[in-house]
């Protein structure tokens, strides 16, 4: 999908935009009672704005996942609208959005070396390497859960309502099944390391 | 039998700690059970390196589009976009566009089916974005020789003996075998293009029966259909 404003030489952007549509826009409908139409009209919108606030500066020093950010964008923009027609505005906790603090690198990091015991670099590349792969392979399913929660901290229910699970709940169940699933590629892959 | 459940707290207390929620106690603890518990260990390590791998992933590619777009050249973006698209347009571009492809279609000559669904199928190789070594870009460089090589009347025929001598040593060969799916993907359509169809089905079949619900297991249960 390309969008009329922002220019076809904006390649990764435009790429961007378009594996954001389906979700964002299955969200923003479902959480803010929208029509097809306004939620198109909402996501345009917001990719405008996006591209804007990047060539203006605005996100040098971005703390969370472009994502996310962007997220917030249609979420802001479907409050405007909504508050426009002056329609009921639902009250939204910020908090229920994330899913708590985000990952401390330096904590994830301490984590595999505990298990692995290993601090050759070498080794770590190969794994890196390893869960590439094996992300690239994954059904869109996991992926997506995966990016949910460990790219953009979403909670269960934000992403229940983007990728059209019944409930939080639902989306926990698919999760663990998910990370049973990659847990099992990546130990056939690294024995084969030893 | 370990439940559902069980998984689920697992992930939770694993997940807690790479937040750095748990208190100093916590950790201890956990940590003592990690020295002890494989199971734990296993999943655990699965699960850090699961987390660094996509944080590194996205975080390049949000630079990349940041550092795209991230350029004051007097471009003007002009405001609002267009809101609703005439209706009537729309139906007059829908009829003219079907009225171009049914008259295009009856100029076409057919091919031969092998060949067609080869060009159906075919796609030039287009490797993952990231940084490399050595030894990874050597050998990414030979296979994405060997897939065009595929699609060359040429070079098909020995493209497809050195794709069989790859895919016959997968499970000995970490790296080839972290293109394995591709291997098998391009190697399929290597023998559909030398005409060996029963070949291509195993290898296709085999594509589907271990990467379930993957984008590649839907393509090639694609391409098997074809075959019926």
């Amino acid at each position: 999908m390309k969008y009329n404003q922002i220019p076809e030489s904006s390649i990764e952007l435009n790429k961007f935009l378009t594996n954001e549509h389906d979700k964002v826009l299955a969200y923003i409908k479902k959480t803010y009672s929208l029509d097809e139409e306004d939620g198109q009209d909402i996501f345009q919108e917001a990719s405008i704005a996006l591209y804007m606030n990047i060539r203006e500066g605005k996100l040098k020093t971005l703390t969370s996942s472009l994502s996310t950010y962007f997220l917030r964008i249609c979420i802001n923009q479907s409050l405007k609208y909504l508050s426009k027609r002056q329609k009921t505005i639902p009250l939204i906790d910020e908090r229920t959005l994330l899913n708590g603090k985000d990952y401390d690198i330096s904590k994830v990091d301490e984590l595999f070396e505990w298990c692995t015991s290993e601090e050759d670099e070498e080794f770590k590349n190969e794994s890196e390497r390893i869960v590439s792969k094996i992300l690239e392979n994954l059904p869109d399913t996991c992926r997506n859960i995966f990016t949910g929660y460990y790219w953009q901290d979403l909670s269960a229910n934000v992403i229940a309502n983007m990728f059209g699970f019944a409930n939080a709940n639902s989306v926990k169940s698919q999760k663990y099944k998910c990370v049973d699933r990659f847990k099992k590629k990546y130990n056939e892959m690294m024995r084969l390391l030893s | 039998m370990k439940d559902e459940k069980y998984y689920q707290d697992t992930d939770e207390r694993i997940e807690r700690f790479m937040k750095g929620e748990m208190t100093s106690d916590e950790e201890s603890d956990f940590k003592q059970e990690l020295r002890s518990d494989n199971e734990l260990r296993s999943r655990a390590m699965a699960m850090a390196a699961l987390v660094k791998g996509v944080k590194k992933k996205y975080k390049e590619q949000d630079e990349l589009i940041i550092a795209e777009n991230n350029q004051t050249d007097g471009l003007e973006v002009t405001s609002t976009a267009k809101r609703r698209t005439s209706k009537k347009i729309l139906w007059i571009s829908g009829i003219a566009a079907m009225l171009v492809v049914a008259f295009g279609l009856y100029f076409i000559e057919r091919k031969d089916p092998t060949n067609s669904l080869f060009d159906d199928y075919y796609t030039e190789y287009s490797p993952a974005k990231g940084v490399r070594g050595v030894e990874d870009s050597v050998v990414v460089a030979e296979l994405d020789k060997l897939y065009a090589d595929v699609a060359d009347d040429k070079n098909a025929k020995k493209a497809m003996v050195r794709l069989e001598e790859l895919y016959s040593e997968l499970d000995n060969d970490i790296t080839y075998r972290m293109y394995e799916n591709d291997i098998a993907w391009y190697l399929a359509l290597a023998y559909i293009k030398n005409n060996k169809i029963d070949k291509a089905k195993a290898v296709l079949e085999k594509i589907v029966a271990d990467n379930a619900d993957a984008p590649i297991a839907e393509r090639a249960k694609k391409l098997l259909n074809e075959f019926k």
